[in-house]
């Protein structure tokens, strides 16, 4: 029912209608003005026909009266002739005349034609007596009745004049009643005429009105609601045509658009302040990491530093015992390197260099504890020196050996920090012994302790590892290679930068 | 003797040919065109003819089969000019020629020539004796000159010293109607007619003749029109103030007449049926031209009597709707 409404009212079917109503009035002025001007011609011509084959008709009758006048004064025989031919000639003239009465008539030529049929049958009788007269004995008998005969002819002939001048004053007449009626007639095409543009007009306006000017409204109100559309933010009010043709449907489709564009932009607007609160919620778990592991770190240090205090303090204690004081004093000046070590870079990143340096501040503090029971070796590769890790990696690895896999050993007993580049770029950290190694069991062990959150014991290594994880993330690899007698820890760190050229964190020499 | 019979023989042939078609068909019946009847009337006087001539045109309109052309000559009653439009008319072939009767050789001759081409005549308002069928339409004159003389009576009480103006001589109606006249009052003792006085009147000969009247003929105290012209002249212009004529009969109402009724100048008028007399006139035409059969040769139109008080009474009743 829409769909028919719409055909019905149709941008095309309006202007089809329209340009048809203005058209049809168009053709009708035309063919006013055509007809009015036909009929002026019309009447023009047969106005003037009539008059000329009036005037046809009066000169034939003349040209009859002149040869009738000479045949009757002077008996030319030819003069006889030229009459008969006339007469025939005017006699035709007044057929065709009076044949034309019945579809065009006039009482004035009716009139004259029978008046000059009057004149031919005096004058033919005249002319007939003439011939008689000639032929028998000219001049024996008197002519006083021939003379009565011609005037009665030229009575006759008189009369056709006089109806002839009243002919013309009444076509005279006549023609100027069809001239005003003609003006009449122009004036009254005129004004019909100028009715018709009027009409012509107005269904101008009409049709502007029903066809063009609900488009341009239309048309004006859908590029408005475009324009707000584009410049508002906020959603306007639905664009309501009433048109009834394309027009209105372009509208609700264009509104059921607009709908949907701002359904997505709120959605769109929706899902990006979820994702900037997911963001926003993403870095603030990050800082809590952060922070965590910050706090987590230096829970793990401010365990490690009270104990091993203790253990250093204990073997100040027994050198001093058994020693003289320059030994204490370099034991105590290694000692105080590495607690200030220690305290000054807990939280800080460190080079291996300065691990190394640190470890071997331990292991000299370890040599003057334990003496010759234990050798320490280290291999560091110059290209590794420089790279970042955690304090305090080495000097547990080491420790972790003396106490597990050395402690035993009375002598003989041998420990190598190795620090070499790894496949793929990777950097490897290992503390080696002689010891007894560690089993397989006690591998699994140590493993599962590295990702418990208690202190199940392993506390070092443990906290070696996590403090690594954290600093180098999940590429973190942990080797264990242990028989007894070889028994390695090694760390292998993510791919790091080497020092391709002289290394200004070269290690001091051992 | 052979000259003599050659001499007779041509002028029967002119003769005939004289006699133009009246013995055959019109050119109207034969062509099957409308009846062409001509009406010559004596002049247009914006008054009597032309009613009568509006009557006749009106009652033509109703025909289809009727053609009428109405003629009047250059100069108002010239008979010599109406003769040769009969003539005309009759060279013309016209079927019928409608005129006024009017008693001169001429016209008459002029009349019975048609006649004899096969025209009808009609002769309205006036009717005089032709030697040829004709029909009259018109005025009984003399029954009118008869009612003239009863009013004439009536109106002086029986006692009067009465001239009567006619118009030209030659016109056989006023004749009647002054004949009519004349015998309605020859009865009465009282009403002594001091003369007729004919002329061809307009209104300015007519105020000059009344004022010659009231000069010459002391003892006349009434005047008597026999046609419209009388009244008409004197209707507006005689001053009841002066010396006046006691009573003024006449004929026919106009403008200038009722104006002379109402004053109380003019006693009463015998009035005519002007248009019936043209309407009746061409009903009866037709009917002869039609059937081809003279039913009837005359046809009188009714005539009343109309006075001063009539008019005033008229007038009253129309000012109050």
């Amino acid at each position: 029912m829409a769909e028919q409404e719409v055909r019905r009212r149709s941008i095309t079917s309006r202007f089809s209608i329209g340009y048809m109503i203005l058209l049809v009035l168009a053709l009708l002025v035309f063919a006013i003005s055509l007809l009015v001007s036909q009929t002026q011609y019309r009447l023009y011509d047969d106005s003037l026909d009539e008059l000329l084959e009036l005037n046809q008709l009066f000169v034939e009758v003349e040209k009859t009266n002149n040869n009738l006048y000479d045949y009757f004064l002077y008996l030319r025989a030819a003069s006889g002739e030229d009459y008969h031919r006339e007469a025939d000639i005017t006699r035709e003239k007044v057929a065709q005349l009076t044949e034309k009465m019945h579809s065009s008539y006039s009482r004035e030529t009716v009139d004259l034609c029978c008046m000059v049929q009057t004149y031919l049958e005096k004058s033919d009788s005249l002319v007939q007596g003439l011939n008689l007269y000639t032929q028998q004995n000219p001049g024996s008998t008197s002519a006083s009745s021939f003379e009565d005969a011609y005037q009665d002819t030229q009575r006759l002939f008189s009369y056709i004049n006089l109806s002839f001048k009243d002919i013309y004053t009444v076509q005279l007449a006549s023609t100027e009643q069809m001239r005003q009626s003609l003006t009449d007639l122009r004036r009254y095409s005129l004004v019909l005429q100028a009715a018709l543009v009027l009409v012509a007009l107005a269904a101008y306006v009409k049709v502007y009105r029903w066809a063009v000017h609900p488009i341009t409204e239309a048309l004006k109100k859908l590029t408005d609601f475009a324009r707000r559309t584009a410049a508002d933010r906020e959603k306007p009010e639905h664009v309501q045509l009433d048109t009834g043709d394309e027009l209105e449907l372009f509208a609700n489709t264009f509104n059921e658009m607009v709908d949907t564009i701002f359904t997505q932009m709120k959605q769109l607007e929706a899902d990006g302040q979820l994702r900037e609160q997911l963001r926003q919620a993403e870095v603030e778990n990050l800082r809590i990491s952060a922070e965590l592991k910050a706090n987590e770190l230096a829970l793990l240090q401010s365990r490690i530093n009270p104990h091993f205090l203790f253990n250093t303090l204990n073997i100040i204690t027994q050198t001093a015992q058994m020693e003289d004081a320059e030994e204490t004093a370099a034991l105590i000046e290694a000692t105080a390197d590495f607690l200030r070590y220690n305290l000054s870079k807990l939280n800080k990143v460190v080079t291996l260099a300065d691990e190394v340096e640190n470890t071997q501040n331990y292991v000299y503090i370890q040599k003057q504890r334990f003496g010759d029971r234990f050798a320490f070796e280290f291999e560091i590769d110059e290209r590794c020196t420089s790279i970042t890790m955690p304090c305090m990696i080495l000097q547990p690895l080491v420790e972790n050996s003396i106490r597990h896999g050395l402690n035993n050993m009375l002598r003989g007993a041998k420990v190598a920090i190795r620090a070499y580049p790894g496949p793929g770029g990777s950097v490897c950290l290992e503390v080696w012994d002689n010891g007894v190694g560690i089993s397989a069991e006690k591998q699994a062990e140590l493993l599962r302790s590295f990702e418990a959150t208690d202190d199940s014991g392993h506390i070092g290594l443990r906290n070696v590892y996590k403090r690594l994880r954290l600093f180098y993330g999940k590429n973190l690899r942990i080797e264990f290679d242990s028989v007894p007698g070889s028994s390695s820890v090694r760390f292998v760190l993510p791919p790091q930068e080497l020092a391709l050229g002289p290394n200004p964190n070269a290690l001091p020499n051992q | 003797m052979k000259k003599r019979i050659l001499a007779a023989f041509l002028a029967a042939a002119l003769a005939l040919a004289s006699a133009g078609c009246g013995a055959g068909k019109t050119e109207t019946q034969e062509q099957n065109l409308p009846w062409r009847a001509t009406a010559i009337l004596p002049h247009s006087d914006q008054g009597y003819w032309t009613k009568l001539a509006n009557g006749m045109q009106e009652e033509a309109e109703e025909y289809a089969g009727l053609n009428l052309k109405v003629r009047i000559p250059q100069m108002n009653y010239n008979i010599d000019q109406m003769t040769a439009l009969i003539r005309q008319e009759t060279a013309a072939q016209a079927d019928a020629l409608l005129v006024q009767g009017i008693d001169d050789e001429g016209y008459l001759a002029a009349l019975q020539e048609a006649d004899r081409a096969g025209v009808k005549v009609v002769l309205v308002d006036t009717d005089v004796e032709t030697s040829f069928d004709h029909l009259y339409v018109g005025t009984d004159n003399y029954a009118a000159g008869r009612m003239l003389g009863q009013a004439l009576i009536a109106e002086t009480g029986g006692e009067a010293n009465v001239m009567i103006m006619s118009g030209d001589e030659g016109y056989p109606n006023l004749d009647e109607r002054i004949r009519g006249l004349r015998d309605e009052v020859a009865d009465c003792e009282g009403i002594r007619i001091a003369g007729v006085k004919y002329d061809k009147y307009d209104s300015l000969n007519v105020l000059k003749q009344y004022q010659s009247i009231l000069g010459n003929y002391p003892l006349v105290d009434t005047i008597v029109g026999v046609e419209g012209t009388l009244c008409m002249a004197l209707g507006p212009y005689v001053n009841l103030e002066e010396p006046h004529m006691k009573v003024v009969l006449g004929f026919d109402r106009c403008t200038e007449t009722d104006a002379g009724l109402d004053r109380g100048v003019i006693t009463g008028v015998i009035t005519q049926d002007n248009e019936g007399m043209g309407r009746q006139a061409i009903q009866a035409l037709m009917q002869w031209l039609e059937t081809g059969r003279l039913e009837q040769s005359s046809y009188y139109t009714a005539t009343s009597y109309y006075t001063s008080a009539d008019y005033r009474r008229e007038q009253e009743v129309q000012a109050h709707g």
